[in-house]
């Protein structure tokens, strides 16, 4: 039969935030959203929740009820990354580990099978929660993870834990949440038996499944306290009246989904190595070889979707100079090269490194990026700011009137027909689908040319509006009469389009008013 | 890139290779004599690059520029349609490095006559970078026979633009991905009035 543990660090933020305030662990302490009096408490512990106070209370209303209650703010990211280091700690003892996506603080462990590498599921139960709640450690513990030094320590920081080894997902989690914080006694329980597991975890209070307070309060109204009591409670109806959260606990109880542990994806942090062939000591060159380890470093975060928040560069130094490591945290996590390649230069030329570097490798820390943040990658696509910006900047170079784009305008008269207007700019086109075929282009002139009218006896040579070279007019389409300015000074022009013999087609007119010939542009 | 994607891109059949993917990355050369089509083959590859949703450029001299209405009916968007008009070469291509070095056009067409010819092998080989860079297309259009060479060492690939009544061609002179010898035609229609 499978075996499968529950890790339960119960109220993991609260215990961030008494781990940052060591003399608050006896008194009431509540994490807030925001540190004013709206904040709303996100966690209470025991003392707290003793004075009255609960999840979604105000500070303001919490303070009046107890005086001396604590209050600060955990940040979602350092909740985050205390979840992704207790991950990576536990990987060390299970190749297969879930994360809880609602609950942080909560990992279910694949235990099949480890009995033969321990001495039973007790003894790797406890080392487990050894490792969980043991002291702070000095030295790393976790040498194939390929985690810094900084991130190991952050694990190993005396956090109350509760594991418990069983068969049935639910019921594990059940009673490893009924050990609450700071409830240290029987922190590691193994089942032999499931039908004991069973009893056990349906002798749990609701209150301890972190079911809505509001859910539970109408629960103990009917009787309904413990999860015996709820599993007896028709599925469609506990839908209906206590929504989906319940309904999800219910169908889990009921075992309506596999009991087994999908293991969540294991991060690696993105890394990249440079090798040099020789020493480099180089400033300049040293800070460019890390720009070309920039773009695919930042690459894998943006195709992650996250964005860099610190930037580690381990960097080898020649012979017997040791090593040097140092970071770079911009002020905000960017994807931005040339903002890192700037605070890298700066950081190296204030490192002044007694050696040559011979190896360089970089290390990102990372959080979850924008979508803005995303869509300014490079690769993500066409930077219409910055296009923006080149436009302002040759329009200063060049003139007002030099970047333009063309409006079409209604009109008879080709040259009335469009204009050029200036343009600050630039859109992402919107081109329709082709449907048939492209006409072929005209090259305007927009200053027209005189041409040489046809003579009045054509001999054998014929017209030659371009001279010899070009040769006489092979075809004539038109004439396609244009009039107008009637109103003002009339102008009559008679369009054609001359085929001449080296296969060249004028776009022409005749001008009525002036009696003369124009090219007014060359199809090309 | 993968060899993989190398492969597929240099034995693709010839009616894709002049496709917007294939070109995108690399400094062109689009020649013509008299009687030509280059005009048409520019607008092409400007219509190409919006259809892949990246706004275009076209940096001409003032007395070098297109017919508008022309390019509406062939659907390109004009919006999306840069027009920097420039006197002197050097500027046109001080200009284009500009807008290459944004990264936010999908093509830039340099079409200043026959002063493109005495294009510095510094200013191509910038020009280049920057396209492979951004996945850009930069089509220099010269005016030049077929037995000319092309402007330098660093033109990915140069064809010569011929058009016989509406029917356009593309005779590739030179082509560093395929090998010179292929073409490329495209039945057109005339413009309004002409059959």
């Amino acid at each position: 039969m499978d075996r499968l543990a529950c890790v339960n660090v119960p109220e993991l933020p609260l215990q961030l935030l008494i781990r940052d305030n060591p003399t608050w662990r006896n008194v009431p302490v509540v994490v807030v959203d925001d540190d004013s009096p709206r904040g709303v408490t996100l966690w209470a512990n025991h003392s707290a929740r003793r004075s009255g106070i609960h999840v979604g209370m105000r500070y303001a209303v919490a303070l009046s009820l107890c005086t001396e209650l604590r209050a600060g703010v955990i940040a979602e990211r350092r909740v985050t990354e205390s979840v992704e280091a207790l991950h990576t700690l536990l990987r060390t003892f299970s190749p297969t580990v879930e994360t809880s996506a609602t609950e942080p603080g909560i990992f279910w462990l694949d235990a099949s099978g480890l009995h033969h590498l321990y001495d039973s599921l007790e003894t790797w139960g406890q080392a487990v929660l050894r490792a969980v709640t043991g002291p702070i450690s000095a030295e790393p513990t976790l040498p194939a993870s390929g985690k810094t030094k900084r991130e190991v320590t952050t694990v190993n920081q005396a956090l109350d834990a509760a594991v418990v080894v069983g068969f049935d997902r639910l019921c594990v989690c059940a009673v490893a949440k009924s050990r609450g914080l700071g409830c240290r006694t029987q922190p590691l329980v193994v089942f032999d038996d499931p039908a004991h597991e069973s009893a056990m975890a349906h002798k749990i209070s609701l209150r301890d499944m972190a079911l809505n307070p509001a859910t539970c309060d109408t629960l103990e109204k009917l009787g309904v306290i413990s999860l015996s009591d709820f599993m007896q409670l028709p599925a469609a109806g506990v839908r209906e009246r206590f929504g989906l959260e319940a309904f999800r606990l219910h169908q889990s109880a009921a075992r309506v989904h596999p009991s087994r542990v999908t293991a969540t994806p294991h991060r690696e942090a993105a890394t990249q190595t440079v090798v040099f062939d020789d020493p480099e000591s180089d400033l300049t060159r040293l800070t460019f070889a890390v720009k070309t380890a920039l773009h695919p470093l930042l690459g894998t975060l943006a195709r992650r979707g996250e964005a860099l928040a610190t930037l580690s560069l381990h960097l080898k130094l020649g012979r017997h100079h040791g090593a040097v490591t140092c970071k770079v945290c911009p002020a905000t996590p960017t994807l931005d090269v040339v903002q890192l390649v700037e605070l890298t230069h700066l950081k190296l030329e204030a490192s002044r490194l007694s050696a040559g570097v011979t190896d360089a490798v970089l290390t990102a820390e990372s959080v979850a990026a924008t979508n803005e943040q995303l869509g300014l990658f490079e690769s993500a696509g066409r930077d219409l700011e910055a296009a923006g910006r080149a436009l302002a900047r040759l329009r200063a170079e060049l003139g007002e009137d030099a970047v333009v784009r063309a409006v079409q305008k209604s009109a008879h008269l080709p040259e009335a027909q469009f204009s050029w207007e200036p343009t600050l700019a630039v859109e992402l086109p919107v081109v329709a689908p082709q449907s048939r075929q492209r006409p072929l282009v005209r090259r305007f002139f927009p200053r027209v040319e005189t041409l040489s009218g046809p003579p009045r006896a054509l001999r054998n040579d014929g017209w030659q509006p371009l001279g010899t070279s070009a040769g006489a007019v092979t075809g004539m389409h038109g004439p396609f009469v244009v009039s107008g300015g009637w109103w003002r000074r009339e102008v009559q022009r008679h369009y054609y389009f001359l085929e001449l013999q080296n296969q060249e087609i004028l776009w022409v007119y005749f001008d009525l008013g002036r009696r003369q010939w124009f090219a007014q542009g060359r199809v090309e | 890139m993968t060899f993989e994607e190398i492969r597929a891109r240099v034995e693709a059949p010839e009616e894709t290779r002049f496709a917007f993917d294939q070109l995108a990355g690399r400094l062109i050369e689009l020649s013509s004599h008299v009687g030509s089509s280059v005009l048409t083959t520019a607008v092409g590859l400007v219509l190409a690059a919006q259809r892949d949703g990246a706004p275009a450029a076209w940096v001409a001299a003032p007395h070098r520029l297109f017919f508008p209405p022309d390019l509406v009916d062939s659907g390109v968007d004009l919006a999306a349609l840069v027009v920097v008009r420039v006197q002197e070469p050097r500027l046109a291509i001080r200009a284009a490095d500009r807008l290459l070095r944004s990264g936010a056009f999908g093509v830039v067409i340099i079409d200043i006559g026959d002063a493109v010819a005495h294009l510095p092998l510094a200013a191509q080989s910038r020009l280049a970078s920057l396209a492979q860079k951004h996945r850009s297309i930069v089509a220099c259009l010269t005016e030049k026979p077929a037995s000319n060479g092309s402007l330098g060492s660093l033109v990915s690939l140069r064809a010569e633009a011929k058009r016989e009544r509406t029917t356009t061609t593309l005779l590739m002179l030179k082509d560093k991905r395929h090998g010179p010898g292929w073409a490329h035609h495209e039945e057109c229609r005339g413009p309004l009035g002409l059959r």
